[in-house]
């Protein structure tokens, strides 16, 4: 049972996300589904960076979207402020979107290519009715800008996207977010399409809007090297569920999942890598329909007992704030 | 074994010492309305037998323009201004079609960008593989379907697989065929052009595992073009580093990472956080790569640099002024910087 820290914010609870798949073979064919999300939970606090890491296939970016009310989710809760975000409709809705969001990977795709960069900060403060007169708004147009690093503001503002570099838009997007005071921002993959030498510029922004704003991030990422250095807390996902929790320099020093070992072997380091290093890394991310009981990486577990393949395993804390979801770790009988 | 030829030719050229592929002051532009955009400006540089050099950099510094102009595959509005590139001594730009037809595949492939992405949708894996064969060899479809399931044991697929089509393969499983096509015919030379970036880090290691070992058993030369530094500071012999267009420096992998000389390579080395080790906060390199079509006035880096500055005027004339020449500093240490 999670203990609810005070300044929790966002309290995600079993969270599932569920897809329909081709139906089986046959005449009676049941429905068949892929769990792409599958009961993850986790509690993100105020001015807290929690990171969700894993590979294609994990199931990161379909818990962002489904934060984001992109689509809706199978089963699950997700407490903002005591309300059931999941649930929310209307007004509601409307008040959870300005205070909850998101920055996505492309950032050209999220951009509107025919209109201005002025126009894109804009529109959140007209749908969020914050928007108080031309000057008033032009002016907090300028100061967001200024905030992520745009200037001279008054130029950029009115710029089309395709004159930015990706850095730059990707800049626009988080001024997008933040334009609304959001208590919340989905990051997912905010800096895996850009060039490596701007990477970090990013995150050092989205740490110094943290430090100056008190913005709590989700920092979905593949790149455990990049959430090691910017989020407090780090999620590992496989298959859609959790695997291991931890603050992050505990679960990269000392992580206990199997997965999570294979992930922090397979990181390329050069400061400890140029003596050889064998990996067995064979295989890849199931896609999980229908699934039978077992624990999802017992097919790739190098450990893996007879119990993993019969009963999955339940979240467990073996640690103060370090939980891990493995038979490993006195995991009772699910 | 498959009738296909692949014999492997002698790794060692008959002068040993003399380099596989030679490529010299290599130039290439691109016509654009606004005047022409030099992509590649005088690169030179050597693979020797069995060598792997890495090739780093980030978008639009050149490298993958440099891949393609050594397989003559630059087309209008790019050409190839000038520069020589030679193999085994032969001057690849005066290579007839028939030439050319011997030169590619068999004795230099290439895995490009993406590559797993561009695999004909409509064609069975083997299918591809058997094709890539056959236009380079004259060599029956059974031979070559027998070829591509010795390759497909080679790289590590169950070769039942080689009647799938791309979309019923991972990932992972689709860059490796790709790296099967090009092993195909036992080249001396791969280049591999960003061969894992699409690629979740755990199949990025396999993937380069795999193709550590299949390089130290048949040991062809690899040229390895990345942005991902830290990937080539573990697998390259020797890095180049370029940016807009130039070798900006060049070095073993172990002198590079210990010692990078030039600003820019300090500031990619900087670009990666580790996962180990004490944590330290990386700046990056403020900035954005310059317009090739009107680059800055000497050293193209110098609007970036941290080195490049008013405090020190008679450096600061030179950086603005004048084009650094790669020269070499340190033994087996190449840089084009005007602070050495």
């Amino acid at each position: 049972m999670m203990i609810q820290e005070p300044d929790t914010i966002l309290e995600v609870r079993g969270l599932t996300k569920l897809f329909p798949a081709s139906r089986s073979p046959g005449l009676w064919g049941g429905r068949r589904y892929i769990h792409a999300v599958d009961d993850v939970s986790f509690a993100l606090r105020r001015g807290q960076i929690l990171a969700l890491v894993g590979e294609s296939g994990s199931g990161k970016s379909t818990i962002a979207r489904l934060l984001a009310r992109l689509y809706p989710a199978t089963a699950g809760r997700a407490l903002f402020h005591g309300s059931d975000a999941l649930q929310l409709r209307g007004r509601d809705l409307l008040r959870y979107r300005g205070k909850v969001q998101m920055v996505f990977q492309d950032p050209f795709g999220s951009l509107n290519p025919v209109k201005t960069v002025g126009h894109h900060l804009e529109r959140p403060l007209l749908i969020q009715r914050q928007a108080e007169g031309r000057r008033a708004t032009r002016q907090r147009v300028q100061d967001l800008l200024a905030t992520v690093g745009l200037t001279p503001p008054a130029e950029v503002a009115a710029k089309l996207p395709h004159e930015l570099s990706g850095g730059q838009r990707q800049r626009v997007a988080l001024a997008r977010a933040l334009a609304v005071n959001p208590e919340v921002i989905l990051a997912d993959e905010p800096i895996s399409m850009l060039d490596v030498s701007i990477r970090m510029g990013i995150l050092n922004l989205l740490a110094q809007l943290r430090d100056q704003h008190g913005v709590s991030y989700l920092y979905i990422t593949h790149d455990l090297a990049s959430a090691r250095y910017l989020a407090d807390e780090t999620l590992v996902l496989y298959a859609g569920q959790l695997m291991e929790s931890a603050r992050s320099e505990e679960l990269m020093a000392e992580p206990l999942h199997p997965y999570t070992r294979l992930l922090l072997s397979a990181v390329p380091d050069p400061r400890t890598s140029l003596e050889k290093r064998r990996v067995e890394a064979r295989g890849e991310i199931p896609v999980v329909i229908n699934p039978a009981p077992g624990c999802r990486f017992a097919g790739r577990c190098p450990l893996v007992m007879d119990i993993c393949r019969q009963v999955t395993p339940v979240v467990t804390e073996p640690r103060p704030g370090h939980r891990v979801r493995c038979h490993l770790y006195g995991s009772p009988a699910a | 074994m498959a009738a296909v030829d692949t014999r492997v030719r002698s790794r060692e050229t008959p002068d040993a010492g003399r380099p596989l592929l030679s490529v010299h002051e290599l130039t290439v532009d691109y016509l654009t309305p606004r005047g022409p955009a030099r992509a590649v400006d005088h690169v030179s540089f050597t693979i020797g037998p069995g060598e792997i050099l890495g090739l780093a950099g980030e978008s639009g510094c050149g490298k993958s323009t440099a891949a393609h102009a050594i397989m003559r595959l630059i087309k209008p509005p790019g050409r190839i201004t000038t520069g020589v590139v030679r193999f085994r001594d032969r001057d690849v730009m005066l290579m007839s079609e028939r030439e050319l037809l011997d030169f590619r595949w068999r004795q230099v492939s290439i895995v490009f960008q993406s590559a797993m992405n561009a695999l004909n949708p409509v064609l069975s894996i083997g299918a591809q593989i058997s094709d890539a064969i056959r236009a380079h060899t004259r060599t029956s479809r059974r031979q070559a379907w027998e070829r591509a399931t010795e390759l497909f044991e080679l790289v590590g697929i169950d070769t039942g697989r080689l009647h799938s089509f791309p979309h019923q393969l991972s990932g992972g499983m689709r860059q490796r065929a790709v790296i099967a096509m090009a092993l195909a015919l036992n080249p001396d030379l791969i280049i591999l052009d960003e061969p894992t970036t699409a690629l979740d880090v755990v199949v990025q290691r396999d993937i380069l595992q795999q193709i550590e070992e299949l390089q130290a058993r048949l040991g062809f030369s690899i040229l390895f073009i990345t942005h991902d530094l830290s990937l080539l500071v573990e697998v390259s012999t020797r890095i180049a580093v370029m940016y807009a267009g130039k070798i900006v420096e060049s070095a073993t992998a172990r002198d590079l990472f210990d010692e990078p000389l030039h600003p820019y390579t300090v500031g990619l080395m900087e670009s990666f956080p580790s996962i180990t080790g004490p944590k330290e906060r990386l700046e990056g390199i403020p900035g954005a790569p310059p317009d090739l079509i009107t680059p800055p006035r000497g050293c193209r880096f110098h609007p970036r640099c941290p080195q490049c500055s008013l405090a020190r005027p008679d450096l600061y004339q030179l950086q603005t002024e004048v084009e650094p020449v790669l020269r070499e500093v340190r033994p087996g240490h190449w840089v084009a910087c005007h602070l050495y």
